[in-house]
């Protein structure tokens, strides 16, 4: 039993032990610390009791920063700011010299021994103070500060020592004045679509610290600019300038096809390098500029497609006249006005067909009005639109193939654009066509011989049919007739038909039948010698016919059949 | 007694010889009046074309070419015919005068005459009626010498496309007996007159003796998009023809238009069952088979006695008891028989519709058919006006050497991720983007 209790005692002694020790040498320790305290605080230190100036504990600086790249506009404010305690937490002020000078002032602000950029109201200790000069154009472009905090303590004011801050936020300011702007014009005021239009001035800035500034010209299409650059962007800006040393221009280049617009506003503005406007009367003053009004040009003009022409016999015959009318003001809205067609034979000429007073039918037709082909001119940046004009020519114009009057001629189409200006241009197919002859004619469907007695004949011949010309060449005329006049016409298988020989015609009145020309089988061709149609009533020409009815045949009602040809005439005769 | 003799046989001999009305005729004319040729070569073909007019009441007529022209008349033809009717409420009617030079005619002068008659075809004869007609002149020269003539009708110059060739078509006619080749001098100017670009082009082809051709002088331009005039001079053995100036404008490419829904749809699938019928034709001739037998077997059936009694009820009708009823029924029976057979190849061509309208709308992909032989290509439909280019290289913006239409083929003779070489022609080869390839056919050789 006494083996198993030794060691539990053991271990309770030995523990119990080593607290108390720990407890011990803790309470020792603290006992001596305390003691050391004690005899420590018991120093003493003699001090003078007064008032302190008050100090920085913020360096000043320019919030923003005015340094030769960005310096402060003339007009704009530079402000400082700084923090500084007071020993005898008095307020303080902050105040910017142009020299290391300054003067505390009892219960009130302190003074500049030089020039005072600015003074601060009445701060709290520890709490941040700020002063702002404005820039005026008397500054000079470079200006030093020392800064200073003084309190405003009633019996003996303190000021401490200056400080010109640090980096692009410390002593200088830098101010930067307007360029100068002395004169602003255009070279021509009035100016053709595709041409440019060029601003001049005269103009400069004398800045010169750090990088000497440059001036930059902006035309604007409204009145204002922001940050270097006209206030509607690049839509309200008809040309801006790159920077240079002096009198910078700058050139809107009128788009080629511009409409014709007068006295158009442009705002001209010089700006520095660092965006900051003239002032003065030119800036801002307004140097329009016109667009000019520009003749229209004609092009791809034809007549007829390129084809010869083929009339319609009696009737009129519709002609197409096409060409592409171009004009830099555009062919969009109202600028085109008026185009013409003009169709003539080509030794009128132009010259000879292009008042509507020298029209005629037979060689020239004028003034012609002609559409616009829908879809060829969609908008105001188009300069061409297509044509046609449809002239209607009469059946009797002059043609030019051969055998006929004119046979070296063609017919011609001109294509005349007049825009709203009144001003205009022509421009002439580069090839005619030939005008075809048209042989036609308009003839008597019949001859009526009348009731006649065996042996019994027209004479003198009475009967007549008459041929009208109804195309653009003089007649003559071929004359045949059927074998035989019969009862039963084309048959002829009964009665007693009647030789095509007993038929006689002649070209004058009252012509004996004894002396007419026997009528044949075969084509014979009379010098009937119809003119040439000049007008819409043409003059027509009669053959006299007759008959001699033969002995012997019967009674009867007779049909036959004669041909009359149209041969185009002899041009002696048209 | 005699007096009365001769008054009788006077009165028996009495002709009448009336018209029972006597007018105007209408109008009638042919222009133009002459056929003539100064340079003719012997064996050498010439067409000239006439317009016959007429006014009033248009009635319908009859027209008779009748040509007078001695040694002449084996060369000449007429189209459409030595007579042809002039329908009523025309006023105007072309034919053509065709001439064929024999290779032996002699080296002289020709002439003769054709007349060219009218008559109106209901014209009922009563005394003396007049035919009208209009003569026309024929004066033909055949020579041994050359004559060189040609005379410019018309220029002019479409829109095109950037980094497309421009074109301009020159319409020649050549009246001479020779070859004729001209020459274009081009003058492109910006809308300031300002001269930008010129070109020479010697070699746009020739017009044949007495044809009227169009000649085409193409270029390529590096203008940008805009609008320009082109001046345009045509010249023949350094003798300027003509001289004209036109406008273009240089469009941008345009972006590919839509698949038109047309496509996909309905019609689509409408057209491709018509485009089939090729195929389904012995499906169509089975079903009319089986009508017929059907109709044969209701009609046997209602034959029969027991059935017969009961054929006018209404429930026998609608089965074909009667002979109309049968036969409908037989139709709709065949018609059932045709659309059950037309069935899987309809699911067939309807999935081929779609398969491409995906490729064409979407991927512009290839549709690649077999597996062997050498590749056909189909040009994909695309909704472009101008076609689809085929490039000098594997490059969008190389020079592109030709413009093909919607559904040439051509042969592949290479092919790479994007592109297929295909031949043109035996000389040119080019590179198609695969964007504009509908199909790829593989045919075994």
């Amino acid at each position: 039993m006494k083996n198993n209790k030794g060691p539990l005692l053991t271990g309770f002694y030995t523990t119990t032990l080593s607290i108390f020790f720990l407890v011990t040498t803790f309470l020792f320790f603290s006992t001596l610390i305390k003691v050391f305290e004690a005899n420590a605080a018991s120093v003493s230190t003699a001090v003078t009791v007064g008032n302190g100036a008050p100090s920085f504990t913020v360096q000043p600086y320019e919030d923003p920063a005015s340094s030769t790249t960005t310096p402060t506009n003339v007009g704009s404010d530079v402000t400082f700011k700084a923090t500084a305690s007071e020993p005898n937490s008095e307020d303080y002020y902050l105040i910017l010299c142009s020299t290391n000078s300054v003067t505390a002032t009892e219960s009130g602000a302190p003074t500049c021994g030089g020039t005072q950029w600015c003074v601060s109201s009445a701060t709290t200790a520890g709490s941040q103070a700020t002063c702002s000069r404005t820039a005026v154009i008397g500054d000079a472009e470079s200006n030093a500060w020392y800064a200073f905090v003084c309190d405003g303590n009633a019996n003996n004011a303190q000021c401490s020592a200056s400080s010109q801050g640090s980096g692009d936020s410390g002593s200088p300011f830098e101010v930067n004045h307007a360029p100068g702007f002395t004169l602003a014009g255009i070279t021509d005021s009035t100016v053709d679509p595709g041409v440019g239009a060029v601003w001049t001035t005269t103009s400069s800035d004398t800045d010169t610290s750090g990088t000497a500034d440059t001036v930059k010209l902006l035309v604007c299409k409204t009145t204002g600019i922001s940050a270097g650059a006209c206030d509607g962007g690049g839509s309200d800006t008809w040309c801006s300038s790159s920077l240079v040393a002096s009198n910078p221009t700058c050139t809107y280049n009128v788009p080629s096809v511009s409409p014709d617009t007068d006295n158009i506003a442009a705002y001209v503005y010089i700006v520095d390098s660092h965006n900051f406007p003239a002032t003065g009367a030119y800036q801002a003053s307004n140097v329009p500029f016109t667009i000019n009004n520009v003749a229209p040009t004609v092009s791809a003009v034809t007549i007829n497609g390129g084809a010869a022409i083929d009339l319609t016999e009696s009737s009129t015959k519709a002609v197409s006249l096409t060409a592409t009318v171009s004009d830099n003001n555009s062919c969009y809205g109202t600028e085109l006005t008026t185009i013409y067609g003009y169709a003539y034979r080509s030794s009128v000429a132009y010259t000879g067909c292009d008042t509507a007073g020298e029209a005629n039918t037979n060689r020239c037709y004028p003034e012609v009005t002609c559409t616009v082909d829908g879809g060829t001119c969609t908008d105001n940046t188009d300069a061409s639109a297509n044509y046609t004009c449809t002239v209607n020519i009469q059946y009797y114009a002059d043609p030019t193939d051969t055998a006929t009057q004119y046979p070296d001629d063609t017919w011609l189409s001109t294509i005349k654009a007049i825009d709203d200006d009144t001003a205009s241009n022509n421009t002439t197919v580069g090839a005619g066509v030939e005008m075809n002859s048209l042989t036609a004619a308009s003839i008597t469907n019949g001859i009526n011989y009348g009731s006649l007695a065996v042996g019994e004949s027209n004479d003198p011949l009475n009967q007549t049919t008459t041929t009208t010309p109804t195309g653009n060449v003089g007649l003559d005329q071929e004359v045949s007739g059927a074998a035989n006049m019969c009862t039963d016409y084309p048959t002829c298988a009964v009665g007693t038909p009647i030789g095509v020989a007993y038929q006689k015609y002649a070209l004058a009145s009252l012509t004996a039948y004894s002396s007419g020309s026997v009528l044949s089988t075969s084509a014979v061709e009379t010098e009937l010698n119809v003119a040439k149609p000049t007008t819409g009533s043409p003059t027509a020409k009669d053959t006299w016919w007759g008959i001699l009815i033969p002995a012997g045949t019967v009674s009867g009602t007779y049909s036959g059949a004669n041909t009359l040809t149209a041969v185009k005439g002899e041009i002696v005769s048209w | 007694m005699n007096i009365e003799k001769i008054l009788k046989r006077t009165l028996l001999g009495i002709v009448l010889l009336v018209l029972s009305t006597i007018s105007v005729h209408a109008g009638f004319g042919v222009s133009p009046s002459n056929i003539d040729s100064a340079y003719l070569k012997p064996g050498s073909h010439f067409e000239q074309s006439f317009t016959i007019s007429r006014s009033g009441t248009l009635e319908e007529m009859q027209i008779t070419i009748e040509p007078a022209l001695k040694e002449m008349e084996s060369w000449f033809t007429f189209e459409p015919g030595n007579s042809f009717i002039f329908k009523r409420g025309d006023a105007t009617k072309e034919f053509k005068i065709i001439v064929n030079v024999p290779s032996d005619a002699k080296y002289q002068g020709y002439d003769g005459v054709i007349r060219v008659m009218a008559v109106p075809t209901d014209r009922s004869v009563a005394g003396v009626s007049i035919t009208q007609g209009v003569r026309l002149d024929a004066q033909l020269i055949v020579t041994e010498s050359d004559h060189v003539a040609l005379s410019i009708l018309s220029i002019s110059a479409l829109d095109t496309q950037k980094s497309n060739e421009i074109k301009i078509d020159i319409v020649g006619q050549n009246i001479g007996n020779v070859d004729a080749s001209p020459t274009v001098k081009i003058k492109i100017m910006n809308l300031l007159m300002e001269t930008l670009e010129e070109h020479e082009i010697t070699d746009i082809g020739s017009v044949k003796p007495n044809e009227t051709s169009t000649l085409i002088a193409q270029f390529k331009s590096q203008l940008p998009t805009g609008e320009y005039f082109v001046e345009v001079g045509v010249f023949l053995d350094g003798k300027e023809l003509r001289r004209e100036r036109l406008v273009i404008n240089i469009e941008n490419v345009p972006d590919e238009q839509p698949q038109e829904e047309e496509k996909d749809g309905f019609f689509a699938k409408i057209g491709s069952i018509f485009r089939g019928i090729g195929d389904v034709w012995p499906y169509i001739l089975i079903a009319l088979i089986i009508v017929l037998l059907a109709y044969f077997l209701l009609e046997k059936a209602w034959k029969r006695k027991d059935l017969e009694k009961n054929a006018n009820k209404w429930w026998a009708v609608l089965l074909g008891s009667r002979k109309e009823s049968r036969a409908a029924l037989s139709l709709f029976f065949g018609l059932g028989i045709l659309l059950i057979l037309l069935f899987f190849p309809l699911v067939k061509l309807s999935q081929e519709d779609t398969i491409r309208a995906d490729v064409d709308g979407e991927t512009q992909g290839v549709q690649r058919d077999n597996t062997a032989g050498g590749l056909l290509l189909h040009v994909l439909p695309r909704a472009t006006k101008y076609g689809y280019l085929i490039y000098k290289e594997q490059d969008l913006e190389s020079e592109p050497i030709y413009t093909a239409n919607d559904g040439e083929e051509f042969k592949v003779i290479d092919e790479t991720n994007e592109w297929f070489k295909v031949e043109v022609n035996k000389d040119i080869t080019g590179w198609l983007h695969k964007t504009s390839v509908r199909s790829v056919t593989k045919e075994d050789r």
